[in-house]
């Protein structure tokens, strides 16, 4: 009782007040700006906020972390260039939302999406913490490489029209994935370049992808005059969405926030993964899955609830372990050992006014984060009037910045740059670019995590050790439904079908 | 054989050329990464081998999952990227602002923007806004050349 007092007093003093705001309106900010991602965001800030008070400083950071994630969401529903990796999944609905007009309902949507899955993490940090760390301590190769395959199975589900062409896309991302040094430390399809051995990295392949891409794709316009919103169709409407709506809704952004905490709390899988597992839930629970990728609001609420929904999850095992629940988690760690804190229990009992100070501030930054894009949100959408002459070349010169200062590398420029030819032809020839992403991000991990579990297994056979953990095979149980579901229903759909009316696929749409 | 066929016969090509590139090099890595390796390119190659053969089974019927997509379309976004690789080769030659200030005013130029003031004024704010924010308040090295 007396550390939540004294975290009440540190909570409100006038400089972490200042620096929460700081960080609500600067991490929308970051997050919004194609390129600067939240971990970039934080882990230049960092060196900022050693002349702070331990407090203000994580408060600072911490809001940066779930407003950024936010943030992201607002360039990705107005000119399809996601902000942060986390966003990706909100770009194919919310962008064809803005093309019919309805930006200022899209942003509501991922407002209140976003609000009420990082208040709910920030809830479930403040409550279960502990409880909820024990659970992933029980967790080794074994499981995160079968997590890794489970996430992989999603793709056939973000295929779009095609399967065999959304495979090929996750496929194209897990061949980019094995590129620079393998866990056994071998060059591996190197070609001998030393730029290459650290691999392809993520965010300029991601920028490439979606907003080099969109770059040569709205170059297709060129002398055509149009603007990024339909010119009959104006910017109106309301932020809020009706109450009807928000009801409707309401149980998915609630599943998809618990799922985002759950993803949060697993060291490594952060709000990217989280977000491409709520609009997969979402499309296997919606009674429209066709409309997904036209401007439904199911796509934009599900994934923005489970990657806001990430961050106070992420929080968990980070502050009682030690161990990051994602990669913008990981970069916290740094900005707790500059401050003298070390995670474990002594942050819960000698340094506990600072940690519940931290956690409060973290549940304030979502509530302010809400009220902030509500004010300002009407405002932000004006960005898709821009012409579209004026707003290409400041994305493409924020994109090869953004690139490029995330580790100060023309390599990662480069990168950028062949990856936005890469996605312009698959986006033209009908390749869908969304689940390369997934296959660079979870590649990786299924790679490392394939070579330590075959370690682990000293010499037996790598399935049978999976199948001796129990919490193996019970991943091992959701990747068979998750690979047989799409078939199941097909099939169940086509027996409907052939009952009551004529059967429309051919055999060959797959 | 039908124009979004041929293109999905191309893709598919490619990517199985890609695939039997990879196994090739895979047979001939270490044991503890060749595994993983050989999974990977085997799944690129079949999936090759899959689009490959539906291309040349429905070579007569229209793809349902392909557009058909013409060389004169393609001509604008080929000039884009070029003028953009021609920008990110000069960055450490010129310097990341002029660079950057030339760029932008050349691509808004081509795009058709004729306001000739509205581009100098946007692109004053564009650059100024990333000085303040990398260079004084983040200290971002930017790339640096000749000139700023």
């Amino acid at each position: 009782m007396e550390a939540l007092i004294s975290s009440f007093v540190n909570l409100f003093a006038p400089d972490t007040l200042i620096a929460l705001m700081v960080g609500v309106c600067g991490g929308m900010v970051i997050g919004a700006l194609p390129g600067l991602s939240a971990t970039m965001g934080i882990a230049l800030l960092i060196p900022v906020t050693y002349g702070m008070n331990p407090a203000a400083a994580l408060t600072m950071l911490a809001a940066i972390y779930t407003s950024a994630i936010y943030g992201g969401s607002i360039s990705a529903i107005l000119i399809h260039t996601p902000g942060t990796p986390s966003s990706a999944a909100t770009c194919l609905d919310g962008y064809p939302m803005t093309q019919k007009g309805e930006a200022l309902h899209a942003i509501g949507l991922s407002t209140v999406s976003s609000c009420i899955g990082g208040f709910l993490s920030a809830i479930a940090l403040l409550i279960i913490a502990p409880l909820l760390a024990k659970v992933s301590l029980a967790f080794s190769s074994s499981e995160y490489f079968l997590i890794a395959i489970f996430g992989l199975t999603l793709i056939a589900s973000l295929a779009g029209k095609s399967v065999i062409k959304g495979l090929i896309a996750g496929a194209i991302g897990l061949m980019a994935g094995l590129i620079g040094m393998s866990p056994d430390a071998y060059a591996r399809f190197t070609f001998k370049m030393p730029a290459l051995l650290g691999g392809i990295s993520l965010i300029p392949a991601m920028i490439g992808l979606f907003s080099i891409s969109q770059v040569m794709i709205q170059a297709e316009e060129r002398g055509l005059g149009h603007s990024t919103v339909k010119e009959e169709a104006k910017i109106q409407g309301h932020f809020l969405p009706p109450l009807k709506e928000f009801l409707g809704l309401l149980p998915l952004i609630l599943k998809c926030s618990v799922v985002g905490i759950l993803v949060g709390i697993l060291p490594g899988a952060g709000g990217d993964i989280a977000s491409w597992v709520g609009l997969n839930m979402a499309k296997g629970s919606s009674k429209t899955p066709q409309l997904f990728g036209t401007g439904h609001p199911e796509g934009i609420a599900a994934p923005e609830a489970a990657n806001n929904a990430v961050t106070g999850g992420a929080l968990i095992p980070l502050l009682t372990l030690g161990i990051p629940g994602s990669s913008t988690a990981a970069v916290l760690l740094g900005g707790l050992t500059i401050h003298g804190l070390q995670p474990g229990y002594q942050l819960f009992d000698k340094y506990a006014d600072v940690t519940y100070a931290v956690i409060l501030g973290f549940l304030a930054a979502n509530i302010i984060m809400g009220l902030v894009g509500w004010a300002v949100g009407r405002y932000v959408v004006k960005v898709s009037k821009v012409p579209l002459p004026l707003l290409i070349p400041c994305i493409t010169v924020f994109s090869i910045l953004g690139s490029y200062a995330a580790s100060q590398n023309m390599t990662d420029v480069y990168v950028a740059v062949v990856f936005g030819m890469i996605g312009y032809l698959m986006r033209k020839y009908g390749v869908p670019p969304a689940p390369v992403v997934l296959g660079l991000i979870l590649g990786p991990m299924a790679d490392n995590h394939f070579y330590q579990a075959s370690r682990m297994a000293n010499g037996v056979p790598l399935v049978n050790y999976m199948l001796s953990r129990p919490i193996s095979v019970g991943i091992m149980v959701l990747i068979v439904l998750a690979l047989f579901a799409p078939v199941i229903s097909k099939v169940i759909a086509k027996k409907y079908q052939a009952k009551f009316g004529d059967v429309g696929e051919s055999a060959e749409d797959v | 054989m039908e124009r979004t066929r041929l293109q999905d016969l191309v893709i598919g090509l490619v990517v199985l050329g890609v695939g039997i590139f990879g196994i090739v090099n895979a047979l001939s890595m270490p044991e503890g990464t060749k595994p993983y390796t050989l999974v990977v390119t085997i799944i690129f190659t079949a999936l090759g081998a899959l689009l490959t053969g539906r291309s040349i089974y429905y070579r007569k019927t229209p793809s349902h999952d392909s557009n058909v997509v013409h060389a004169k379309e393609m001509l604008n976004p080929m000039v884009a990227f070029l003028m953009v690789l021609a920008y990110v080769l000069l960055l450490n030659v010129v310097g990341f602002f002029v660079t950057s200030a030339l760029f932008m005013f050349i691509m808004m130029a081509w795009m058709g923007y004729k306001k000739i003031w509205v581009m100098l004024l946007t692109i004053a704010l564009m650059l100024g806004f990333i000085y303040a924010l990398f260079v004084w308040q983040l200290h971002v090295m930017l790339p640096s050349g000749f000139l700023f």
